[in-house]
Order: structure tokens, then sequence, then C-alpha cells
């Protein structure tokens, strides 16, 4: 009985791990923006100080709270409320994966090649299985992106073979 | 010069005679909008060379009417898919999108439109007639005042989009300590730049708006099949034009919640620096807080929809006063615009009303036409929009990140920004998963420099005395609505508990 009541106990036990990332991210970022003005005139540590100080006495009132919670066995540290669903984790890295490599990549390659293959590739990444979607998403994003920014709005993106090629053609 | 009716009904066909520079430019400020970053000033700039080129009274109509547009475009990507197109609409996504989730995007669009239109169209009237005395506004609003005004905007956002306030401060203040990133006002020093040299000039705002909102959310969308939930597609899916009438109804009884959020928002406005953002989120707060339903905010309500909607397209109409009435730019769009009236020879302030007082009356009136063509415009619209939301998550969020990326990209042409957008990104999905308003962080990094600036210049003014913040009645004043806001859920939830427990016994 007395298991069972503690096996209750622990699945009403809410995970807060996650919810203590931006709190630490935040309080890190303070304290090396403190770092940075240390050596500085007053008027330029005033700002940086007040607000990098209010920020840590915020974060140490979570951490406070939570350390109480946790003396008290209602919460641990548990990463759910981050990570779910875990059956998305992969799509998601590849997606993730996917926009950076967008932005490694749009220098040399350009705009209208880049949204192309970036779009195609995540299609393909988010399970998407239809040949028709898989043409025409992409070939819609790219010619209307190209004609949209670039020729029409002008917007100086890092030139590729076909943005080259269009620039001669017309 | 006097106004008087006769005079007002010779700017209004005067205005209304330029319907051909004001029909495109709302179509086009409607679709810049819808995409986060190409803002009203952004677009402005884009088609500089066509405002410079035709006469100062069809460039100035042709900006005020784009300007007015974007204000409403950014409403769209807030309801449909919890992505702003602008800052103003941030407020606008807390029940809009909720709204959206349950099927009732097209209701939730024609509420937004007609409250951004009617709005706009209150508040310009309004600025029409009380533009002498509003002018005034700006000068009992010193830098003492400014810092406590933004760290009270920011205090309300807190409140209000976080699940609890603490979480809701750190968000917010985290923001501020990101917006203070890059070189001080007064030794251009680098704080907190991580030595990247593109960081020197401070956060840019854009990749940061379109990392937080769009990027995160698209994350967020893929875990899902669709945006809205599985009852809502059905809803969705039958939607017609009775959805839109019914939206226009409960506007229509809601006229009384228009004008006075409206008004708010044209209060914000004249605060030179107060923006959007922070007029949207007051009006939200302030409608909160006189509803008799605080708790069904947040969860799709009408209400919710209307308030930063009309406040924000307030601030429109607000944004403009400081500009004609004292020659300074109340926001980044009145300060182009600015430049365009600088090119053409236009003077600013009591000049402008001395010696182009058609042109100076003719601005606000050309507001009043351009609102009263996007509601022929953009009501019909509405059906037609809402069907965004039944499209596959899997397919949306691709675009999504694809075409977002280039509106992070264009106020700088640097592709550092592309990972800027990226790395705000991964906050911003952090945030949402873990209950800290992605809101609270963007206003904290807008308002970042500004409360630095008017900090630092309060202090110059009083030789260092960090006192000086407590030294305006009228900024005493908002020191206590601030704690008072602070403090306002727990005293509600005591009350609460207290007359629970009274009942009990």
């Amino acid at each position: 009985m007395s298991t069972e009541a503690a096996r209750q106990g622990q699945t009403k036990k809410r995970s807060v791990g996650a919810d203590l990332v931006i709190p630490i991210m935040a309080a890190g970022y303070a304290l090396y923006y403190i770092y940075t003005i240390l050596d500085y005139p007053m008027e330029a540590q005033i700002n940086g100080l007040f607000l990098g100080l209010t920020l840590c006495s915020l974060v140490a009132v979570l951490f406070v709270r939570v350390a109480a919670q946790w003396f008290r066995g209602e919460v641990d540290f548990g990463m759910h409320r981050l990570l779910t669903p875990l059956s998305m984790i992969p799509s998601r890295l590849i997606f993730l994966g996917l926009t950076i490599a967008y932005i490694v990549v749009i220098p040399w390659v350009g705009f209208t090649l880049t949204t192309f293959l970036f779009v195609l590739g995540s299609l393909l990444a988010l399970g998407v299985r239809s040949k028709k979607l898989l043409v025409v998403m992409p070939m819609l994003s790219a010619t209307g992106g190209y004609v949209f920014f670039i020729a029409m709005l002008n917007t100086r993106f890092p030139k590729g073979p076909i943005e080259n090629f269009l620039a001669g053609a017309f | 010069m006097e106004l008087g009716a006769d005079t007002v009904l010779q700017l209004f066909l005067h205005s209304l005679s330029l319907w051909w520079i004001i029909v495109p430019a709302i179509f086009i400020g409607i679709i810049m909008g819808a995409i986060p970053g190409f803002a009203a000033h952004n677009t402005i700039i884009i088609l500089l060379p066509l405002t410079l080129a035709v006469p100062v009274e069809v460039a100035l109509t042709f900006m005020v009417a784009l300007y007015c547009a974007t204000h409403l475009g950014g409403g769209i990507p807030a309801i449909l898919m919890n992505i702003p197109g602008t800052g103003g609409a941030a407020a606008t996504t807390l029940d809009g999108h909720e709204m959206a989730k349950q099927g009732k995007a097209q209701q939730a669009l024609v509420l937004a439109f007609a409250a951004s239109t009617f709005g706009g169209l209150i508040t310009s009237i309004v600025t029409l007639f009380a533009l002498p005395l509003l002018s005034k506004v700006g000068y009992y609003v010193h830098s003492v005042e400014m810092v406590v005004i933004m760290l009270f905007g920011l205090t309300l956002i807190a409140v209000i989009a976080a699940e609890d306030t603490v979480k809701g401060l750190i968000a917010g203040f985290f923001g501020l300590m990101l917006g203070a990133m890059g070189a001080d006002h007064v030794y251009a020093a680098p704080r907190g730049t991580f030595g990247l040299l593109e960081l020197f000039d401070g956060v840019p705002l854009i990749p940061a708006l379109i990392g937080l909102f769009a990027i995160s959310e698209a994350f967020v969308m893929i875990e899902q099949e669709s945006i809205v939930s599985s009852k809502g597609q059905e809803r969705a899916r039958r939607a017609s034009w009775a959805d839109t009438l019914s939206g226009l109804r409960i506007a229509a009884t809601n006229w009384w919640h228009i004008v006075w959020t409206s008004l708010i928002g044209l209060v914000v406005g004249v605060l030179p620096g107060a923006g959007a953002s922070i007029g949207a989120f007051v009006a939200y707060q302030q409608s909160r807080f006189f509803s008799k339903t605080p708790e069904a905010y947040g969860k799709g309500y009408a209400k919710g929809v209307i308030a930063p909607e009309a406040a924000n397209n307030g601030v429109t109409s607000g944004t403009l006063v400081p500009l004609l009435a004292i020659g300074i730019p109340g926001g980044s769009t009145a300060a182009v615009m600015m430049i365009v009236l600088q090119f053409h020879g236009v003077p600013f302030g009591p000049r402008l009303f001395v010696e182009s007082p058609i042109l100076a009356f003719g601005v606000i009136m050309s507001m009043v036409v351009a609102y009263i063509f996007m509601i022929l415009t953009i009501l019909p619209m509405a059906r037609y929009l809402a069907k965004v939301t039944v499209v596959p998550t899997r397919l949306l969020a691709p675009m999504i990140v694809a075409f977002t990326l280039v509106g992070a990209f264009v106020p700088r042409s640097f592709l550092f920004d592309l990972g800027v957008a990226v790395a705000f990104g991964i906050i911003g999905y952090i945030a949402r998963k873990t209950g800290y308003h992605v809101a609270a962080i963007l206003i904290g990094v807008i308002l970042g420099p500004l409360v630095e600036q008017s900090y630092i210049r309060a202090l110059r003014i009083s030789l260092g005395d960090p006192l000086v913040l407590f030294s305006s009645t009228l900024g005493n004043v908002l020191w206590v609505m601030l704690a008072l806001s602070l403090a306002m859920p727990y005293i509600l939830k005591w009350l609460r508990r207290r007359k629970a427990a009274q009942a009990a016994s």
C-alpha cells in the first residue's frame, strides 16, 4: 500500500528541469554582460548593472521556489516538457540542421536554389511523400521568392547560378 | 486655420480624390504587414524613389495609407499562425490564434479587421480635431516618465502573457538585457557582444522578432498535424459567409470596446518611442482588467482580439501627432516620413500648420479615407485567408522558415542576421515549451535600448542622482500603478480564496 502511494506520489511530480533552461541562459548572459562592463565608466555600466542584478534576483527567486518544491517532493528535474513528443526529436533535429545548412550554403548557392533545396529537404524530413507536392512546393517557393523578393523588391540576396543565369537572360 | 464643417468636407473630398494612390498602398501595406520583417518603414524605404518622385501630398497620402494597412496586415499571420507580422500584433496572438485553433480563424480575422479599421477611423477623426491638444501630451513626458512608462509596459506584458508572474518578469528582463547589448550611448563601448562586430549596434530587431515568433513557431508547429484542433478543423472547413457576418455582429456589439481601447492606443502613440507593441498590450490589459470575465482572456475571447487590434491602429494616428505638431517623429515609420517631408522642403511643427495647413490636416484626413477603403477591401478576404489554418503543418513550416529568413536579411543585408534569427528561434522554442512568453522577451528586446537612452538622459540631467527616477509626480503615479499591476494578481487570488473560504464556512 505504501509502495503504491509512493508510486502515485512519484507520478504526480511535475518535471521542472526544462523550466530552468531560460533562467540559466538569462542569468548566464547577465553575468557575462556585467563582466564585459566592469572596466567601463559608470554611465556605461549603470543600466547593465540595474538590469543584470534585477534579472539575477528574479532568477534567484525562481530557484528558491523550485528548491522548496523539490524539498517538499512536488517536482523533479526531468526535461519532458521540452523534449516531448519524443517521436518528433529526429524530425526536429533534421529540420534544425537543414535550417542551419540553409544559412551556411546560401552565400555560395544563391537564394533561389538554396530555397528550392531547403523546402525539398524539409518536406522529405517532415514525412511528405507525394511526388507532386515534392516537385510543386519547392518550385513554387523558389520561383515565387525570386520573382517577389529579388525581381520585384530588389532584395540584395547572395546570387548563385540561377540568379546569374536569369540576370544574363533578361 | 479654423477646422469648420466646410473645411473638413473639402479635406475629405480632396483625400477621396487620391483613391488611385490609396488603394494600391492599402494592398501593398496589407501584404507587407503580413510578412514578418517587412514593416511599414522598410516598405517605404524600398519604395522611396516613388515617394520622392511624386508631389508631397501624394507621397504623404501613400505613406500614411501604407502605414495604416501594415498594422492591419500584421494581425493576419498573428491570428492564423501565431506569428505577428509586426511587433504591434504580438498581443493579438494571445486570443486571435486561440480562436484560430478552435476553427474560428475567419471570425477572428473579421474581428481584427473591424476593430483595426473602426479603431483607426475613430482615432484619426479624434486626432483631426484634437491635434493641438494631443500635441501637448508630449510636453509632460520627459526621460524619467519614459523609463517608468516602458518598465510599466513591460511589467503589464509579463503579468498578462506568462502563466506565472516571476517567469513573465524573467522573460521580460532577459529581453531587456539582450536589448541592452551593443555600444553604450555615451562612450560607444561594446557590451555583451561576444566580440562580434555585427552586434556592435545592438540586437537587430527584425531578426529577433522573426526568430522568437516565426522560427520557433515553425518548430512547435511540426509537432502537430494541423494548426487547428481536430474539432476545429471541421468547423474551419464548414466556414462560410455567415462567419464573416457573425464576426461583424460581435464587433458591432462591442463598439464601445473598440472606441475606448483605440483611444488608449492613440494616447500611447502620442508618446515618442512607446509604440504599437506597448499600446496593444496596455489596451489588452485594461480590457481584461475591466472585464466581468477576465478568466476568458487568452482562451480565444473576442474582446482579446478587439482590444489590441483597435489599439495598434490607434497608435498609428498617435505616432503622427508629435511629428506634425512638434517635429519629433513618434516612431520609425514617422521618422522615414520625416525624411521624405524634409526632402520635399516641408516645415514641421507649428510652422507646418501656419504655412501648409491643408497638408497638415490632410495627412490625418487621408488616414480617415484609407480606413474607409480598407473596410471595403479587406472584409471579403477573411473567408479565403482563414483557409491557411487547415493546411497541414508539414507543408507550412518549411515555407515559414524559408520566407521569414528573407525578412531577417532585408533590413541590414547581413547574412549574419539569418544566424541571429535562428539563435532567437532556439530561445523562442525553449521559451514556448517551458511557459516563458516570447512576447515578453521581444518587447524587452525592443525596449532595452530605449530604456537605457531615457535612463542615461535622466541621470545626466540630474548630475548622476539615481533618485531622479522618483522625482516627478507623473512618474511616481506610474510607479504606483506598476507596483499595483505586479501585486494585483496576488491580491485578487487572495480575495478569491477568502471569498471561497467564507462561502464554505
